[in-house]
Formats: structure tokens, C-alpha cells, sequence
């Protein structure tokens, strides 16, 4: 009898290990199959050269943004959204040195804290969780995701963090050296 | 009955402990996560993340001590149904915010979390009406490893959902 118990003990044990493992292992497929599958094809729809959507928008503080005055940085943040929160400190950096009139920032759903950061910085607007207009007209499905727009309202850069931003290029665009 | 309440306060347990240390240790992202999901005024969203955490680390404390075992069968119930109530509201409006119930996640709300919950608060029910009797210590312990398989399962229910979903 207690060799069956002991027995029983050690195969209840092994299942449970055996449980984990799977579980383990699904984890870690799930993780790659959220990297390549979930977002087939490049990460943004609009590449260097490619005009910008048709889009108006109104900011926090009632400034009008339209597909034919938006120069500058553009970024697309949205609540819950762990890596624009690590990028914000960076992002702020980098409006401050490029100026207020040169970024603008689209805020997807409610995010306070977010909005409130930016506002000093940045033009702000605030979208549905989707993005809204802003990202209809990027055609961005993506946060945190960076498009630097040149004088001639084109997409002349885009980029995941701030660091794969072009600066040089953002200098002779913004006009700042 | 009584390897029943055994059985179903060990998972009941377990699923709380696992969900209250994921929250802590991502207590700030589980914050921000909040307002996605249930309509709060922004000054009550970290009130509210902390009342939730302390509430989940609670009901394992209670659930494990005999004579207050059913009070913790009654937190974990109102708990669940209260996060099973938020979810509903958050799919009905169309809001698909990803679900911080075990850390961080990418899987957004919906309807199978909803199952998930319900099927809780049904095993919470159930412990909580069975007898209260404790049973011998072998029978004890069997309990506790099905509510401990139980608990594996369900916080990795995510993936293993996805698993299937995604074949078909």
C-alpha cells in the first residue's frame, strides 16, 4: 500500500510538471506568434515619400490641425500602452528641443496623465482608442508609432522610438539648427 | 461535499494569489490599464487598482483559515461578479482593452473571459454552500491538488483559448 501511495504521489507530481511545461511552452509560442503573426507586413503603412490622408482635428487647446498644415513630428500614443509610457520621457525631451509647433501628438482613448504630460510640450489630440482621424490618415494601426512630416506635408520618416528618428533630417525640416 | 469546499476553496485561492501578485508587481501598468475597461473618475483610479489588489490578496488569507472560510468564498464571489459585470459593460461598449486579470496581457476583453469569470463564481458559490466540514488530511490533500491543477489552468486559460482559436 504505501508504495501505490508514493507511487501515486510521484506520477500526480509528474503531471503537474508536465502541466506547467505545456503551459510554459504555449506561453513562449504565443509570445512569438503575437511578434510575427498578429501584425503581418511592415509596422507602418506609410513610408518615406508617402503622402499623408485627408484629416482635421481639433487640439486640447482648440488649435485646428489639418492634413495641409501639420509639418514636424507627429506620435501616436494610446492608454494601457506600456512602450509609449517608456518612450514618453524621450518623446518630452524631444519636443522640447524641437519646439511645440513642430510636434504633435495623437492620444488613442482616455489617458489623463498621458495628455496632461504632453500638453506643455506638444499639440495634443485626443482620439478614440483607435486613433481616429489622425491615424486613419497615417493609416497607423501601431502605438507608440513616429512619423516626421516635411514641408511638403509628405511622410519623410517612420519610426518605433524617438532614437530611429532621423534628427538631422528633422532639423532642415523644422528649420532649426 | 466537504472535498467539494476543500477542492474549490484551493482554486478559488490560488487563482487569487496569482492574480493579486501579478497586479502588485505590475501595480502601476494594472492602473493605467484600468480606465480602458471601467468607466472612474481619474483621482479614483489608483484608489480603486488598490482596493482590488487588497480585496484579491485578502480572499486567500480568509479562504485558508477554517472558521472564515466563507467569508472568503463570499469576497471571491463579489469580486468576480463585480469584475465579471465590468467586462460585460467594457464588451458591450466595444471597448477592447486588454485584460491585466494575470499581468500584463494583450489579449483585449471578451466574451471568454466572461466565461471564465462566471465558471469562477459558479466554484466560489459552490464552495461556499457545501457543508462545512473538514475533511481527513489525505483527502485534504488530493483537494488541494485538483484545485491547484484547476488553478494552473485558469491562469493560463488566455493561452490555452488562444491555442485552439487559433488552429481553427
Amino acid at each position: 500500500m504505501p508504495y501505490l501511495a508514493a507511487a501515486v504521489v510521484l506520477l500526480g507530481v509528474l503531471c503537474v510538471l508536465n502541466l506547467l511545461l505545456t503551459i510554459g511552452i504555449l506561453r513562449r509560442m504565443r509570445a512569438q506568434g503575437d511578434r510575427s503573426g498578429r501584425h503581418p507586413g511592415p509596422l507602418f503603412a506609410l513610408g518615406p515619400g508617402s503622402p499623408i490622408g485627408e484629416f482635421a482635428a481639433v487640439t486640447t487647446t482648440g488649435e485646428p490641425v489639418s492634413h495641409d498644415t501639420l509639418t514636424g513630428t507627429v506620435g501616436f500614443f494610446s492608454a494601457a500602452c506600456e512602450a509609449c509610457h517608456v518612450m514618453l520621457p524621450r518623446f518630452v525631451e524631444h519636443a522640447r528641443q524641437a519646439g511645440r509647433e513642430n510636434m504633435l501628438a495623437v492620444v488613442g482613448g482616455a489617458d489623463a496623465e498621458l495628455v496632461e504630460t504632453l500638453t506643455p510640450v506638444a499639440r495634443v489630440v485626443v482620439a478614440d482608442l483607435d486613433g481616429g482621424p489622425v491615424a486613419r490618415a497615417f493609416q497607423n494601426t501601431w502605438t507608440p508609432a513616429l512619423y516626421l512630416v516635411g514641408d511638403d506635408h509628405r511622410v519623410a520618416a517612420a519610426a518605433a522610438t524617438i532614437e530611429e528618428l532621423p534628427t538631422l533630417t528633422y532639423d532642415r525640416v523644422a528649420g532649426r539648427g | 461535499m466537504e472535498y467539494v469546499r476543500a477542492g474549490c476553496a484551493s482554486l478559488i485561492a490560488l487563482v487569487f494569489v496569482a492574480s493579486a501578485v501579478s497586479k502588485m508587481r505590475d501595480f502601476d501598468g494594472f492602473a493605467r490599464s484600468l480606465p480602458a475597461l471601467a468607466t472612474v473618475r481619474p483621482g479614483l483610479v489608483r484608489p480603486l487598482a488598490m482596493v482590488v489588489v487588497v480585496a484579491e490578496a485578502v480572499t486567500p488569507v480568509l479562504l485558508v483559515i477554517p472558521p472564515v472560510t466563507s467569508y472568503g468564498f463570499a469576497l471571491g464571489f463579489v469580486l468576480l461578479a463585480a469584475f465579471t459585470t465590468a467586462i460585460a459593460v467594457a464588451v458591450r461598449r466595444g471597448r477592447h482593452a486588454p485584460c491585466r486579470c494575470f499581468g500584463v496581457s494583450s489579449t483585449p476583453v471578451g466574451p471568454r473571459h466572461l466565461v471564465r469569470n462566471t465558471a469562477l463564481a459558479f466554484m466560489a458559490a459552490l464552495g461556499g454552500l457545501a457543508p462545512q466540514q473538514i475533511p481527513p488530511p489525505a483527502g485534504l490533500a488530493v483537494a488541494a491538488a485538483a484545485g491547484l491543477i484547476g488553478a494552473i489552468l485558469i491562469v493560463s486559460f488566455d493561452d490555452i483559448v488562444d491555442l485552439f482559436a487559433r488552429s481553427s
